[in-house]
């Protein structure tokens, strides 16, 4: 390549950003954990981007299958239906009895997908879907309501507490709905629904006060 | 709307996050090239449709993605069980439908 081919390239490029699914519609950009003004705001919705996914299959019958996922994971697989383990780090989440969703940081999807593979042999399988997901969360007095409008199943506390995760229809479109602590509501759902979804919650949530925030 | 219960999630769901699978415990047959073309269009193509007592395939499809057995009614739609994929239905005409 010629040095004035390259320069032009090198100039003209434009810069390539990750942009989130919803970067066009939510123009308040916050730190994560960082709160903000949501005063008449019953309903908050933000966007946790660019977290790693993946999805991980096998045997939980098998030893060597759990053993080898606490190895490179540092804790156990939830293997009771409809739970998983959250952390700001690694979260694990039940989807079937061989299926399991994990989500770590932005960027360290590979290197976990790498220690999972040293550490597990037989058949299983890991696959990264970060491109095909993004996460909300949902938080405020009026969650419920929303999520009352969105699905039929019963996220009542009573049923529904820290711990537990369910998939299940969501704005008649899919979700995998989980509790935080502060009893505010992750969604991990699918990037290409995420503009969908996202204005089926405005739509819902726009008679108890709704504010959207970014998370950068 | 039916109320399903899956064996794999242990809980009861709304139909709606399911998809019916069709008639269950059809076994494909081992040896298809000696079945005549009789046996095999019957494999293929033709399913009971009985009044009262149906054991019957339910797709998990908006939750964990499996397959599952449900005996239900037919005519009362009720449903007396569901049971995992290779389990073997409690309840059989020969048990005896409730109704
Ligand atoms: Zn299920």
């Amino acid at each position: 390549m010629s040095e004035a081919v390259q320069e032009k390239m090198t100039r003209e490029s434009p810069v390539v950003r990750r942009e989130s699914p919803l970067h066009y519609v939510i123009d308040t950009e916050v730190s994560p954990g960082e709160s903000k003004d949501t005063k008449g705001c019953a309903v908050v919705l933000r966007e946790v981007q660019a977290k790693g996914y993946l999805t991980l299959r096998g045997n939980s019958n098998e030893a060597s299958f759990t053993d080898g996922v606490l190895a490179a994971l540092g804790v156990s697989l939830p293997t009771q239906p409809g739970t998983c383990l959250k952390s700001d780090d690694i979260s694990i989440y039940w989807l079937s009895p061989d299926e399991w969703m994990l989500t770590t940081p932005g960027g360290t999807e590979a290197e976990l997908q790498a220690r999972l593979r040293e550490n597990l042999s037989g058949h299983f399988s890991v696959v990264d879907v970060s491109g095909g997901q993004t996460s909300i969360n949902l938080s405020g007095d009026e969650v419920h309501g929303v999520l009352k409008k969105s699905s039929a199943y019963d996220f009542d506390e009573l049923v529904f507490g820290v711990g537990r995760c369910t998939q299940t229809t969501f704005a008649k479109a899919t979700a995998l709905v989980s509790k935080r602590a502060d009893g505010s509501f992750d969604l991990i759902i699918r990037r290409s629904f995420a503009d969908y979804i996202f204005s089926w919650i405005a739509d819902a949530a726009g008679e108890y006060g709704f504010k959207a925030l970014r998370e950068i | 709307m039916l109320q399903i219960h899956c064996p794999y999630c242990n809980e009861t769901r709304e139909e709606e996050e399911f998809t019916y699978g069709g008639e269950a415990h059809i076994t494909r047959p081992l040896d298809p090239e000696s079945l005549s073309d009789a046996e095999w269009g019957d494999y293929l193509f033709f399913r009971k449709n009985p009044r009262g007592l149906h054991h019957e395939m339910w797709n998990h499809a908006a939750g964990c993605r499996k397959y599952f057995n449900v005996t239900r009614n037919t005519v009362s739609y009720e449903i007396l069980e569901s049971y995992p994929m290779g389990a073997k239905p409690s309840v059989t005409a020969e048990t005896g439908d409730k109704n």
